[in-house]
């Protein structure tokens, strides 16, 4: 009804829908059932407010002031509340960084054992040169190390068995 | 340079300046002049009037801490419906995931789910209301339309907006919401056809 009374019925575009629908029965039986639609509706219920409605509210109302003074009293107590944490957090972070490097934790250990490494490297070259030049200079000298009684591989509880195995031996003795 | 204060552009809006300016006077003929309308038009939404009520109270609430921050320029009416709509919505929104979460656990039973969680425990007085065969019939149609079209159709019959305004509130175009009046009318039309046919509406 409503719809219906906003429309001027002298547009053309409404004047040629009012003629449409006086000569098409289909169109004509829509607009009517759209229209009843329309005037049936107002029978929806409506709610009566609860009379606690507006004190109900107005005691929110109060309860948020309140809350909003309360906080606006508080806030520099929390703000140097959190300043103090802030500094107690940088402190800590400033003792952490000092004694404990955990980034470069993992990296000491390969490094220590990238060093180990190379020096047994280094080690075992040089006693394969040693080895080599006493062979070529002094044949004897080896088997006499090896057999010297009271040596090394003695003190240590190995049969001298030649020269290399017998260091060998020792190296895992060591380790 | 302060900027001149900007001329309220209705007497709502004039009161919500006075109101924003300590005058907690206006607020209350505020609250008086609208929260029957609020908390029926939010009822035609969600279908549940103790829910209504509770929605109702949070955009006025909405509207007390909005009192730094508001600028008269629009009306005060598309104001709060705009409030109330989208706070509505969200609740219609959620519902309807919680009945579809509901109805696939419970898809033997779906109609009865749906009952029950949308069938408001009404009081006594509510219950003389809507006894009318009609208005009980036309309730369940308006319940079954999508949020937007039910939003779009209650705010054009029950609140007597115009086009403008409901594309404003709704924040839509107003051929848009053309549609969807004319949508939730068709689909309003079809739920209550068996009675149009019968004469009895």
């Amino acid at each position: 009804m409503q719809e219906k009374a906003s429309r001027d019925p002298d547009a053309p575009a409404e004047r040629g829908l009012l003629e449409h629908l006086g000569i098409c029965t289909e169109c004509a039986k829509l607009a009517d059932q759209l229209e009843r639609t329309w005037i049936a509706m107002e029978h929806h219920p409506t709610v009566e407010v609860s009379q606690d409605f507006v004190p109900k509210l107005k005691a929110r109302i109060r309860t948020e002031r309140a809350a909003a003074g309360a906080g606006r009293k508080r806030r520099p107590a929390l703000r140097w509340q959190w300043a103090a944490v802030a500094v107690c957090v940088m402190l800590a972070a400033v003792v952490l960084m000092r004694t404990w490097h955990p980034w470069n934790a993992d990296a000491g250990v390969d490094e220590t054992d990238k060093l180990a490494a190379e020096r047994n490297h280094r080690d075992e070259l040089f006693l394969q040169n040693l080895e080599q030049t006493l062979r070529t200079s002094a044949p004897d000298y080896l088997s006499t190390y090896d057999s010297w009684p009271g040596g090394i591989p003695e003190q240590l509880g190995i049969e001298p068995s030649g020269s290399r195995p017998a260091r060998k031996a020792m190296k895992k003795e060591s380790s | 340079m302060v900027d001149a204060p900007m001329a309220p552009i209705d007497s709502d809006a004039a009161l919500m300046v006075a109101f924003q300016q300590g005058n907690n006077e206006a607020f209350d003929q505020l609250l008086d002049k609208y929260h029957r309308r609020i908390v029926n038009f939010i009822y035609k939404i969600v279908n549940n009037s103790a829910e209504a009520e509770e929605l109702a109270q949070e955009v006025f609430l909405r509207i007390y801490r909005a009192r730094g921050t508001y600028e008269p320029t629009a009306h005060f009416a598309a104001w709060i419906y705009r409030i109330a709509t989208n706070l509505s919505l969200k609740e219609a929104g959620k519902r309807n995931r919680l009945l579809f979460w509901r109805r696939d656990r419970n898809s033997h039973d779906s109609t009865a789910v749906e009952q029950d969680a949308i069938e408001d425990p009404l009081p006594d007085a509510e219950h003389k209301l809507i006894a009318a065969e009609t208005g009980r019939v036309i309730r369940r149609a308006i319940r079954s339309l999508p949020p937007r079209e039910r939003t779009a159709l209650v705010l054009r019959r029950y609140e007597e907006l115009s086009y403008k305004e409901i594309a404003e509130i709704m924040q839509c175009t107003e051929a848009a919401v053309k549609t969807y009046i004319h949508r939730g009318k068709l689909h309003v039309r079809d739920s209550i056809l068996p009675y149009l046919q019968k004469g009895s509406i």
